[in-house]
């Protein structure tokens, strides 16, 4: 059954909110974001000494009838961004779970929703196997991003997905121009730490939003269980396990998975790399509203 | 242990049930997820496996054996088994010695026939190492012999010889006392509770309870009964009525009846029969009369002797005798100066009430006219006057006599004392017995004294005796010392109560009837001072009077005792067999049984809660173990 969180009421409630970026972003000109550079903005931000080169126009003379001295006038600068966003479109991210993978859909669908809001620009990158798929281009206005949307919406999520190299594979990721989202589950053999570490050093802001579905947080089977993977090919595939589950089994799963996610977290926080986790049954508002306002990416 | 549902076996197919389980059950259940990746990851931290852990599964496998096994258990209802009693044979026979036991079939009576079955069970009971024992239910229960076993039985063998050979010892002439016998079962079942309790006898009953009755009689026995006879007198005339009644067998026969001492005739012998067909089971009564007879009327007779000449099975009641056909005249003289109608009407009285013991002559004299005899009555009532010399064969009554003849001890004055007075009882004599003295009152009475022969019985103004009695062989006196016109106690119920009572005090009746019961206790008394029994073999003197003696046996029995004026008095009474033994075919309503206090059964101990418990243990720890394995 197809599960949509998008719709005008969605969307709606997302109009108060807005990206809050870091400053250190260049990004284009054109935008709302206010960065550290000095720009054509009517908001004063500070006076330096006339230098060759610059504009006679620009002088303060009011300063100069002062000091005899000729200072030019600094405004502040606002630029627009450019919102990369990264889903992982595997077959862990919705073969099994479609709350997960409709989940995943609306998170990016919300955040391209705030950068188009804010007149940013948008680029929703579908990572499949190792490569990075971008149908719909770099998006601008609002008309075109729900074109997009309702391509997102009809989103298959299949096969595995290598997120290290289909980001470093991605031939438009840019430069210190904005903010690059993965979202995923993480579970992967593949390295997603190569794949930060590339955006980091492209400059961009990155953020990481690791989506799972309640079964994974907590699997309610028991007893022997083949374990068949959304992304295995056939039964004899190794992904598939096969598992006596018991209490102790069970609690070396959650053992695993608060690894993983510790990992993540620490990971990304020594990259100054804003993580969260979500779960897929608890609503995305608070996601929004809470997870992303506590990284500081949303204001 | 024992099973009491053996089919609940059929529960141990729930192992098969399992086995199917575990085969057809997949190792492992296909379960799609979104990625295993955190599987994997898990590996590393599973902690190593205990190994009581590896054997996990095969506790599980046995917990379920084991709670199959235990609810085919459960099922099959385990218990284990009493601990049963020893199979000892027990029995406690009753033989019936009723006087209904000596019917006979071809010379062998009941009794024998009963001797005989039971003389065969304790061979058999005491040759299978069982125990028996034999109570005898005659006139008063009595244990022949008690858990009699093998090697006793030589000498209860020689018992029933004895008890065959003199069966008439053995039968009482009625009833047998098998309360009695069942008391003795009683002490007997106080030990051995299980023993069977069986009764021999001829007699049926509606419920026998608990005991089993076995009937000895013969289906073609019969019995042709005399019940009962009675001398009725109609028109001065006596008719001999008798029941009589045939049970088990119509019978056409003739019913004798030879009267003795007919209408004061010594030695004279009346003889009549009459032809009687008696209907089965029914009785009837035929009446000996002239009407019947043909005969000249019977007015008096000395006795009758009634019965039937018949080859019935029982001839115990083939006969019977009727006495009192002549009763005793007592006469009485009633002496005085002025003769009083409240004398006159309290003798009369008592002539009715008594007429069917005594024939009471009464002779009333005025004294104005005639001298009173003193000679020749049996009661001399003396008012007022005073015979010349003392009465020698007769109870002496004085009512205020104005003197009395010398050495009586009575001391007469001429002194009377007058007023209101009301007299007082002083002795609880059986001449005063009954009387309310304070209702008596006096206006007058005769002083007078008495000597120590002499017993008051009724006091005056103090100690003014007004009634004073002797009863030895010196004189039976009575003496009122006031009159009757000078006194209320006449107009009250007073004075015939104390007329009466002198009556009874001096004549007492020597028995009520003249035919009992076997079995019947029946209250002699005598007018001398002792009385002599004879009947049936017996003979005895009755000294303490009045007497009871329990009648025994059946047949005529003779009274006799000497009054103190040296006349010999013969009475004569019958006894019968009980009409209940007579009637061989009525049904008694219950057999009376021994009581046996119920001794809780041995109950089979149920391990249903043993196995229950074990089950839900096994129920528990399979769940815990599978929830472990979880």
């Amino acid at each position: 059954m197809k599960v949509s969180y998008l719709n005008d009421a969605f969307f709606n409630r997302l109009e108060t909110l807005a990206l809050n970026l870091k400053s250190e972003l260049s990004g284009f000109f054109g935008g709302k974001h206010l960065v550290k550079t000095y720009g054509q903005t009517v908001e004063f931000a500070d006076y330096r000494e006339y230098m060759l080169g610059d504009d006679i126009r620009r002088i303060d003379w009011n300063l100069y009838s002062r000091f005899e001295k000729y200072f030019l006038k600094l405004f502040t600068d606002e630029r627009q961004m450019h919102i990369r966003i990264f889903l992982d479109c595997s077959a862990s991210m919705g073969k099994e779970s479609p709350n997960k993978g409709a989940y995943a859909v609306a998170t990016a669908a919300a955040l391209g929703f705030l950068a188009i809001h804010n007149n940013d620009k948008v680029s929703f990158k579908l990572m499949k196997k190792n490569v990075c798929e971008d149908t719909n281009g770099v998006i601008f206005g609002k008309q075109t991003f729900f074109n997009a949307v309702n391509q997102l919406e009809n989103l298959e999520f299949d096969g595995d997905t290598d997120i290290g190299t289909a980001i470093i594979n991605c031939s438009d990721i840019g430069s210190s121009d904005g903010l690059a989202v993965i979202i995923s589950d993480f579970f992967t053999d593949s390295d997603w730490k190569k794949a930060i570490d590339y955006l980091l050093y492209k400059k961009q802001q990155v953020i990481l939003v690791q989506v799972l579905a309640p079964e994974e947080i907590e699997p309610t089977y028991s007893g022997r269980v083949h374990l068949m993977d959304a992304e295995s090919e056939d039964l004899v595939d190794p992904k598939n396990m096969k598992f006596n589950i018991t209490r102790s089994v069970q609690e070396a799963y959650d053992m695993a998975l608060s690894y993983l996610i510790d990992e993540l977290k620490t990971y990304c926080h020594k990259r100054d790399v804003g993580f969260i986790t979500v779960r897929s049954d608890k609503p995305i508002e608070k996601m929004l509203f809470e997870e992303l306002l506590k990284v500081g990416i949303m204001e | 242990m024992k099973w009491l549902i053996p089919l609940g076996f059929l529960g141990l197919l729930g192992l098969l049930a399992l086995l199917i389980i575990y085969l057809i059950k997949p190792n492992y259940q296909k379960k799609g997820v979104s990625s295993t990746y955190v599987w994997k990851l898990s590996l590393r931290f599973r902690k190593k496996k205990k190994p009581i852990s590896r054997l996990q599964d095969i506790f599980l496998l046995i917990c379920q054996v084991l709670a199959i096994v235990f609810c085919t258990f459960a099922m099959a209802q385990p218990v284990l088994a009493a601990l049963s009693p020893e199979a000892i044979d027990r029995k406690i026979v009753v033989i019936d010695g009723s006087v209904s036991m000596l019917a006979e079939t071809n010379g062998v009576t009941r009794f024998e026939r009963a001797v005989d079955e039971v003389r065969r069970l304790a061979k058999d009971v005491t040759g299978k190492n069982g125990e028996i024992s034999v109570i005898l239910a005659g006139e008063t229960a009595q244990s022949i012999s008690i858990r009699t076993m093998l090697d006793t039985y030589s000498e209860l063998d020689t018992m029933f010889d004895d008890m065959a050979e003199n069966y008439e010892d053995y039968c009482c002439h009625g009833s047998g006392d098998v309360n009695g016998a069942m008391k003795i079962a009683e002490e007997v079942l106080d030990e051995t509770p299980e023993a069977d309790v069986l009764y021999y006898t001829s007699k049926n009953y509606y419920d026998v309870g608990e005991v089993e009755v076995v009937n000895v009689s013969n289906s073609s026995e019969y019995n042709v009964a005399i019940l009962d006879s009675v001398a009725l007198l109609e028109e001065n005339y006596y008719t001999f009525a008798v029941d009589i009644a045939s049970y088990g067998r119509d019978v056409d026969l003739t019913l004798y009846c030879e009267v003795y001492g007919v209408n004061f005739e010594e030695n004279s012998v009346v003889k009549y029969s009459l032809p009687v067909w008696l209907e089965g089971d029914e009785s009837q009564t035929v009446n000996f009369n002239a009407e019947t007879t043909g005969s000249s009327g019977v007015y008096a007779y000395d006795y009758a002797y009634i019965y039937v000449s018949v080859d019935d099975s029982f001839y115990y009641d083939n006969m019977f005798y009727i006495y009192g056909g002549t009763k005793e005249t007592i006469r009485i003289q009633y002496a005085s100066s002025v003769p009083n109608i409240f004398f006159r009407g309290s003798i009369m009285s008592i002539r009715e009430t008594l007429r069917s013991r005594w024939n009471i002559e009464y002779v009333e004299l005025n004294t104005e006219n005639k001298e009173p005899e003193t000679e020749g009555f049996d009661f001399y009532i003396f008012e007022r006057v005073s015979p010349k010399s003392m009465p020698k064969d007769g109870i002496v009554f004085f009512v205020n006599p104005e003197n009395v003849p010398a050495g009586l001890g009575i001391n007469v004055t001429q002194f009377a004392r007058t007023g209101n007075m009301f007299l007082t009882k002083t002795s609880n004599h059986p001449i005063v017995d009954g009387i309310i003295a304070e209702n008596i009152f006096v206006s007058q009475i005769r002083s007078m004294t008495f000597s120590d022969d002499y017993e008051i019985l009724l006091t005056c103004y103090r100690t003014e005796p007004a009634l004073a009695v002797r009863n030895d062989e010196d004189g039976k006196i009575v003496v009122m010392s006031f009159e009757l016109q000078n006194s209320d106690a006449s107009i009250t119920l007073e004075f015939p109560k104390l007329f009466f009572n002198i009556f009874e005090y001096f004549f007492p009746s020597t028995i009520t009837r003249y035919n009992f019961e076997v079995g019947e206790t029946v209250q002699l008394n005598a007018r001398a001072d002792s009385l002599a029994v004879s009947g049936q073999g017996e003979e005895f003197t009755l000294t303490q009077l009045p007497s009871e003696i329990k009648l025994s046996e059946y047949g005529t029995y003779t009274l006799s005792q000497t009054l103190f004026t040296g006349e010999t008095v013969v009475e004569n009474f019958y006894v019968k067999i009980p009409n209940a033994e007579s009637d061989f075919v009525t049904i008694a309503d219950t057999l009376v049984n021994p009581y046996v206090e119920a001794v809780p059964e041995e109950e089979d101990y149920d391990l249903i809660l043993f196995i229950a418990g074990a089950l839900v243990f096994l129920l528990f720890l399979e769940w815990w173990l599978s929830r472990r394995t979880q």
